[in-house]
């Protein structure tokens, strides 16, 4: 992997950049969306959470994958127990997914930061479908025993979200000064019941 | 101590040296840190941070210097025009260089950025990845044949066998993985060179979706340990009916060095790419830095600017404000001295200089202080001079006047200030006859005289005796006649009657002695020669004689008139009441007709008075013949005694007035009318006023003589005789 795509990271500029692009009117596209959720139990205490995810890239995103930047994309799911003020967070679960542009044999690379199984997909579609499968399942272990017997007081979230941090600094500050990208979405809330 | 000396702590200059030194040290920083990829990454964001921060801090404190300014401006300040005036050169000044530098520097970094990228490079590195590309496509290509023959050679062999044969081929192929894979994914035989026994792993649905017989997929795939490897999958169309479709998986490893070479070929041209697709946003991104770290700078300078334009101001403001309240009068404002340079040095001059004028100040006020109690101590004493004094200046224009003055000139002469003293002749008839008897040496500016004025009023003459001196201001034409003048009247009167005394004492004393002996004389020779003579010597012997005696006699009358005057006085004091006298002496005045000559007008709280009764009755006489003998010939003559008391500052004391209806008095005979021998009667001595004078006089009252105001002739006596009590209600008024 390239060393540049992955070294201009971090949390200040993320933020100026957040900051940057609240500042910034301008409509902004969505790279990754959750279109549908729903959970398993696998046993007593996991639950496998399933998200139907859309993914279509923006232009800008296209562009940048197809001339040598590398995205990164994460999606996180919880277990949280609903409060009148505040909410309690019980399990979490993150999944980071990099896709790139490979153009020694002309394919896309999907890969985990995780593991080392790589996905290689002759189309930006397949590419996408992989890294949509990739993220959308997560495993919540070791959930509470209230969880399994009162499922109605709890709540799972997820979210997907463009690793905004993981840029380039240069398309980091070009994309927040435009407003171009949001960072993260929205959560996206179910009971467990 | 410490919260003074927090106080006198220059925090302005210590921020602005704090401010420059962090702006100094990040830009050493990011500087340093362009030279390192690594740090550059590392601190840029952070820098990046604090630049904005930095700039939202000047910001803030810029605008509320410049409100600060601007409402300091608006309320006139002192100083704040020039505070203004300052921060515009400054700011005139910060800007033009730092608008030269941003322009150049954003023309070198569009031009130079786009130098980096050379086409030429890019088209070597494009070419040197097709070549990598073809290189491995050749020998994908071989592979994909080579395992299509092998996929056709295992057409006929057994299960049984394949896994023996698969490994033959494996060796022959220098496969690193062989798979045979029969319907449904399921894997028939597998061979691998790892010593490490793994369950091969079956190609995917998309590629089996590409699988075709005869028509192998090939494709060159990474591996997570950075190598390359070639996966191929063949199948054949079943000759056999019935039996199930075979597929053969390879997967071939790529030489190393090839397969580094190609990858570093790969990630040189990805990088390239990135960095031309980059190159918009990175020149964005540089001109963001730029244009902060200008703004920061150009911020800063404004800050400086104010803060110094403040602090340059500070001393003229003070100054100003000084300067304000020593022209409204406070000669005490001292200023702090908080420099050593020459506004230093123009704040040490201020204070001197307020300093000497309180000096000045408090000495001119000390001398006004005594020039008032001089002054005040002058105009005491001029006020209570029984001397008339006046001071005029050059353009005989009254400058002082005292109370005697006007007393002596009758006339209000201390409300006349000012004013040129013709025009106070105007109003003041004496005033008039005074200055026209010494105009001429005033006008003359003689350096001293005196001279005896005489000036004429109602009552009679006024002897004035003045002096007066020229007192020229030093240096200039400029100077004050001082002008003293004493009423001698009286003094020459008392002189004169004084004189008169001695006269009559002598007379009395050297005329009456040889009268008796000529008398007896007289008679005698009329005695002895009366028997002798006869016929007509006798009758001239009786006339003679007779005129001797006569006369005789009337020379003693007219001694003992003298004596009378001169004699000094032996009275017998007692409670007098004045209404009663009067009215005794009136009733020697009645006429044939039994009426009195004399009208008399009392009043009835008239007071007793402590006086000798036969002098007083004396006063009256000779005031009512005085009268009477002066009105003989006037048919409607009358004469008025009137009486009353006064009660005035100069005490109290009764007022005996006697007017007739006569000629009057002669003016040439009124300033004189109490000496004796003053008379324009045929008849009389010429005593009876002197005498009555004498008689007031004796009483310590004071009488004086005018003619009537009316106009219509006549005379007025009024005398003024001292109380003791106040007045005594004892009788009704007639």
């Amino acid at each position: 992997m390239p060393g540049y795509s992955t070294a201009w990271r971090g949390g200040p500029l993320a933020a100026l950049c957040g900051l940057l692009a609240l500042l910034a009117l301008p409509a902004t596209a969505h790279a990754v969306e959750i279109r549908g959720a729903n959970h398993m139990w696998l046993d007593d205490a996991t639950v496998l959470v399933r998200l139907d995810i859309d993914m279509r890239l923006p232009a800008v995103l296209e562009d940048a994958l197809a001339n040598g930047v590398t995205l990164e994309f994460e999606a996180e799911a919880r277990l949280e127990r609903g409060r009148r003020v505040g909410r309690d967070t019980l399990a979490r679960e993150t999944r980071r997914v990099q896709l790139q542009y490979f153009a020694l044999n002309r394919h896309y690379l999907v890969t985990a930061v995780t593991d080392e199984r790589i996905d290689l997909k002759p189309t930006l579609g397949d590419a996408l479908d992989a890294v949509a499968r990739r993220l959308g399942r997560l495993r919540l272990d070791e959930l509470p025993e209230a969880a399994r017997a009162n499922p109605g007081e709890f709540d799972l979230a997820a979210r997907l979200m463009l690793v905004y941090s993981a840029l380039p600094l240069p398309l980091q500050l070009d994309a927040g000064l435009r407003g171009d990208l949001t960072t993260r979405q929205e959560w996206k809330r179910w009971s467990l019941d | 101590m410490i919260s003074v000396s927090l106080r006198g702590f220059p925090w302005g200059l210590f921020g602005i040296g704090l401010l420059f030194a962090l702006l100094l040290t990040s830009l050493v920083v990011m500087g340093d840190a362009a030279q390192n990829q690594a740090r550059f990454e590392q601190l840029f964001l952070w820098l990046l941070v604090f630049h904005v921060a930095v700039l939202v801090v000047l910001g803030g404190l810029i605008v509320y210097q410049l409100v600060r300014m601007a409402v300091q401006y608006r309320r006139g300040v002192p100083g704040s025009r020039l505070t203004l005036r300052l921060v515009a050169v400054f700011m005139l000044v910060a800007v033009l260089p730092v608008s030269v530098v941003y322009y150049f520097s954003f023309k070198f970094l569009n031009e130079g950025v786009d130098a980096w990228f050379d086409v030429r490079v890019e088209s070597a590195l494009e070419d040197a990845l097709e070549l990598s590309r073809s290189s491995l496509d050749l020998r994908v290509r071989q592979l994909a044949t080579e395992t299509q023959e092998l996929m056709s050679d295992l057409e006929g062999v057994s299960e049984g066998l394949v896994p023996l044969a698969l490994n033959d081929y494996r060796r022959q192929v220098g496969a690193q993985e062989l798979t045979l894979v029969g319907s449904n994914n399921r894997i028939i035989a597998s061979s691998t060179d790892s010593p490490i026994r793994r369950l091969p792993t079956p190609p995917g649905s998309d590629i089996l979706m590409r699988v075709r017989p005869e028509q192998p997929y090939s494709r060159l795939e990474p591996q997570s340990d950075g190598s390359l490897i070639i996966r191929v999958v063949a199948t054949t169309s079943s000759r056999r009916p019935g039996s199930e479709n075979r597929i053969l998986q390879g997967i071939y490893p790529v030489d190393p060095r090839m397969s580094a070479l190609s990858l570093r070929v790969q990630d040189a041209f990805a990088d390239y790419r990135e960095f031309a697709y980059l190159r918009g946003p990175m020149i964005q991104g540089f001109v963001f830095t730029l244009s902060l770290a200008l703004a920061i700078s150009l911020m800063a300078a404004l800050w400086a600017g104010l803060l110094v334009a403040r602090r340059m101001v500070r001393p003229i403001s003070d100054l100003v404000q000084g300067t304000r309240m020593v022209a409204q009068g406070d000669y005490s404002t001292r200023l702090a001295v908080q420099r050593a340079d020459e506004l230093g040095f123009l704040v040490q001059s201020f204070n001197t200089m307020t300093r000497t004028l309180n000096e000045a100040r408090d000495e001119a006020e000390r001398n006004r202080r005594l020039l008032d109690a001089e002054r005040a101590y002058l105009e005491s004493v001029l006020q209570h001079l029984r001397s008339g004094v006046l001071a005029l200046d050059g353009s005989l224009r009254l400058r002082t006047a005292n109370a005697a003055a006007s007393e002596i000139l009758e006339c209000d002469l201390q409300g006349a200030r000012t004013r040129v003293m013709s025009e106070v002749g105007d109003e003041c008839p004496l005033v008039a006859q005074f200055f026209e008897a010494i105009s001429d040496a005033l006008v003359s500016q003689e350096t001293e005289w005196s001279r005896q004025v005489v000036v004429f009023t109602r009552s009679g003459r006024k002897v004035l005796m003045t002096r007066a001196v020229w007192l020229p201001t030093s240096g200039s034409s400029r100077g004050l006649h001082a002008i003293v003048f004493d009423d001698m009247t009286e003094f020459l009167k008392a002189q004169r009657d004084a004189a008169w005394g001695e006269v009559a004492r002598r007379l009395a004393h050297e005329i009456k002695n040889p009268l008796t002996p000529i008398q007896l004389s007289a008679e005698r020779l009329s005695r002895r020669l009366g028997k002798v003579l006869e016929g007509a010597d006798r009758e001239v012997l009786d006339r003679a004689t007779g005129t001797i005696v006569q006369q005789v006699e009337a020379m003693k009358t007219l001694v003992n008139a003298f004596r009378d005057y001169a004699q000094a006085p032996q009275l017998e004091r007692a409670s007098v009441d004045m209404n009663q006298l009067i009215r005794d002496v009136c009733e020697l005045y009645l006429d044939q007709d039994g009426r009195s000559r004399v009208g008399v007008t009392l009043d009835a709280g008239l007071p007793r008075i402590h006086g000798d009764a036969g002098r007083l009755r004396q006063l009256l006489h000779n005031l009512i013949k005085n009268a009477l003998e002066a009105g003989e010939g006037h048919e409607d003559m009358e004469v008025h005694v009137t009486t009353a008391y006064l009660d005035d500052p100069a005490g109290p004391h009764i007022e005996l007035r006697v007017t007739d209806t006569g000629p009057g008095i002669k003016p040439e005979f009124l300033e004189r009318i109490f000496e004796p021998y003053t008379t324009d009667k045929p008849r009389g001595t010429g005593l009876g006023l002197a005498v009555a004078q004498k008689i007031v006089e004796e009483h310590g009252g004071m009488i004086e003589c005018h003619n009537a105001e009316s106009g219509q002739g006549g005379a007025v006596f009024r005398i003024r005789i001292p109380v003791e009590h106040g007045p005594v209600v004892h009788e009704e008024p007639e």
